[in-house]
């Protein structure tokens, strides 16, 4: 285990995933103009511009009801109608005939030196606020606004230099986990927020902050001023116990990412992982994840020419397998398609692969080369685990029933019965095209369990490609049509007593996670990087508060209302 | 009273918000003395003064809590903008309208 100290300056602990936050520092040459009302008009021109932009991000937080945050944006946008700033910069201009850059930059610096010649440390600190605006103005003057960077979905801690108001405005705090900072003051804006919000904050870390990598999973000690990297699993459970007696009552960072994650009135939830690789296999048990919600087979022989082998697979699914000792695994099976052939395998010039012949759809096409050296490996595998077979894109009963014809042949070509602990192999199918969903009561009836695949559910109940960049903003997201026939795959199964998983980046987001919760899920596999995550969030929930929220929402034509009260909710702890 | 001393007007005011003048008191009050048309100053007694209109300049005054500052006015409107400000300032910088 590595650990990074630095100091405290928002109390509690996390443990999530970084997101590094990059910046880049406009370079400022000194040129002679020889137009000056040009140059002012661009000066004026981009003040208005940061001042358009400021008001933006200022609207932005009123509506996620950030109050606090809103003002300070409002007061430092004042910054930029201050008359001696603007004296300063024209009289670089008219007098000394500069570039507007220059004298923009110049006007900074001598507003800054007003600042920073105050004793008081509050009023130095408000420099980097003048500095963040500084920034701005700059880049608004090399070729207008800055492209924003991009901002993670799902929840995050962030690595910074440091942080300024307005980069904290830009992330959605409701998937803000904690503060990295290299530098950084106690009383920065940022930080001010931070303390409001709950959210942990170590600064003054240095430039090892740095040596954090996008996606690693860090802890922020937001009481001891200290980050801790390369945690392993025994580290964690001491460091688990050395912080309980300050983190009881925090509700919603419950750092416990070992012990099943159950809800405030004691609902368990299996909090599993998707995995591809052997490689995330041991990092989603080393991130607590009860199980393998998803195995993505095709992943794990990828760059394969020809079908993987029979031993080649069995040793491969038996090492996971006696990793998630007594746990479920779920294998699914390959899930290739003429969009990503596979294995040499060859498959059909198609005008539309996402409709075309894919996952259960190719393996019954190819039972002799694909399908059952796949089971006979899940067969030959065994192990220590309890092994389920996740049937990918199933859209009729018939291919469920064709799928058990090869399985039991399968079977008894190995001599096994259904009594043997191979035989007692559970079999479920991925519900992700709509005509399985709405049929889910008669699937139910085939099988063990059901994974919610809401990323081709998406996709195809919208008719929205997801591929398809144009399409990026389509308003489903806030659209209840998913969540209805999420609410009814899931009465389904549980009329029929079966468990019902989801996997796919939906679950992934904090709001929807509560949602599912409401409307009784019982499992939920997602990438290793969030379990720790979801079993904090699923620690702060109460299951009949969410119920309550989930029925609210589906009588709803637009759930976003319903998605600020639970994010609300979820920043109340 | 001359018509001179009629366009100039000042008052005494105690500066009660727990920080001074910091960035929302700051940014409040010259946002709303930048409506007037007559100049305003600030100043604290016997230190230095500054442009009302200014966020920068009342920030650099350094005008700590609980400290009287005087707001003085000159040009047209300057009895109004006088009994404007000292009333943000009387009412802590509360409600913007």
């Amino acid at each position: 285990m590595k650990t990074l100290k630095g100091i405290a300056a928002s109390s509690g602990t996390v443990i999530g995933p970084a997101h590094i936050l990059e910046k880049r520092i406009p370079i400022v040459e000194k040129r002679m103009a020889v137009d000056s009302s040009h140059e002012w008009r661009r000066v004026q021109g981009a003040l208005a511009g940061v001042s358009d932009s400021l008001q933006k991000l200022e609207e932005n937080c009123e509506r996620r009801r950030n109050k606090d945050a809103a003002e300070i944006i409002a007061s430092n946008a004042q910054f930029l109608a201050d008359p001696e700033l603007r004296t300063v910069i024209r009289e670089y201009i008219d007098n000394q005939h500069t570039n507007a850059e220059w004298a923009v930059q110049k006007g900074f610096e001598f507003s800054l030196g007003l600042l920073a010649g105050q004793e008081d440390e509050y009023l130095q600190a408000r420099g980097k606020d003048l500095a963040e605006i500084s920034r701005q103005v700059l880049s608004a003057l090399n070729g207008g606004s800055e492209q924003p960077a991009e901002v993670p979905r799902t929840p995050f801690v962030v690595i910074a230099g440091s942080l300024s108001f307005c980069d904290l405005a830009a992330l959605d705090e409701s998937l803000l986990l904690g503060i990295c900072l290299a530098q950084g003051s106690d009383n920065d804006h940022a930080l001010i927020l931070a303390r409001s919000a709950g959210i942990p904050a170590v600064i003054s870390l240095g430039d090892d902050v740095f040596s954090i990598s996008n996606d690693e999973v860090v802890l922020v000690d937001g009481n001891h001023g200290l980050i801790h990297m390369d945690v392993d699993r025994n580290a964690l459970v001491t460091l688990q116990d050395q912080m309980r007696p300050e983190i009881s009552g925090q509700g919603m960072f419950r750092l416990d990412p070992f012990s099943p994650a159950a809800t405030r009135d004691g609902l368990t939830i299996q909090v599993m992982a998707n995995i591809s690789t052997l490689r995330t296999a041991h990092a989603a048990y080393e991130a607590g994840a009860d199980g393998v919600g998803l195995l993505r087979t095709e992943c794990l022989f990828a760059g394969r020419a020809n079908v993987p082998l029979e031993e080649d697979q069995a040793r491969a699914y038996q090492e996971i397998c006696n990793l998630f000792r007594g746990k479920e695994v779920t294998i699914r099976l390959f899930d290739v398609g003429s969009d990503k052939p596979v294995f040499g395998l060859v498959s059909p010039h198609e005008r539309n692969p996402a409709l075309g012949l894919r996952g259960i759809r190719f393996c019954l096409a190819e039972p002799e080369k694909l399908l059952k050296p796949q089971i006979r490996s899940i067969l030959r595998a065994g192990g220590k685990c309890k092994l389920r077979i996740l049937l990918p894109m199933v859209s009729a009963a018939s291919e469920i029933s064709a799928f058990k014809k090869v399985f039991d042949e399968c079977r008894q070509e190995m001599s096994l019965s259904s009594s043997s602990a191979a035989g007692r192999i559970q079999i479920g199918i991925m519900i992700e095209v709509p005509s399985a969903a709405v049929m889910a009561d008669r699937m139910a009836q085939e099988v063990d369990f059901f994974s919610i695949g809401t990323n081709d559910l998406t996709q195809y109940l919208y008719a929205v490609d997801r591929t398809n960049s144009s399409l990026a903003n389509f308003p489903g997201r806030e659209d209840n049509a998913l969540l209805r026939l999420i609410e009814q795959v899931i009465k389904a199964a549980h009329d029929h007593g079966k468990i019902v998983g989801l996997c796919g980046e939906w679950g992934q987001n904090p709001v929807n996670l509560a949602l599912l919760v409401g409307l009784g899920i019982d499992e939920i596999s997602v990438n290793s990087s969030f379990v720790g995550t979801a079993k904090m969030l699923i620690g702060a929930l109460d299951s009949d508060e969410m119920q309550r929220l989930a029925r609210k929402a589906l009588g709803q034509s637009d759930i976003r209302k319903i998605r600020e009260l639970i994010q609300q909710r979820l920043a109340r702890d | 009273m001359t018509t001179e001393s009629a366009l100039r007007h000042e008052i005494t005011v105690v500066l009660k918000d727990k920080t001074g003048f910091h960035t929302r008191t700051a940014a409040v009050f010259s946002r709303r003395a930048g409506a007037f048309d007559c100049s305003i100053r600030v100043r604290q007694p016997n230190k230095k003064e500054a442009d009302g209109k200014s966020m920068l300049g009342l920030m650099s005054l350094g005008v700590k809590t609980n400290v009287p500052i005087t707001i003085a006015a000159e040009g047209p409107g300057a009895e109004e903008a006088v009994a404007a400000l000292s009333e943000l300032v009387e009412n802590d910088f509360g409600v913007e309208s």
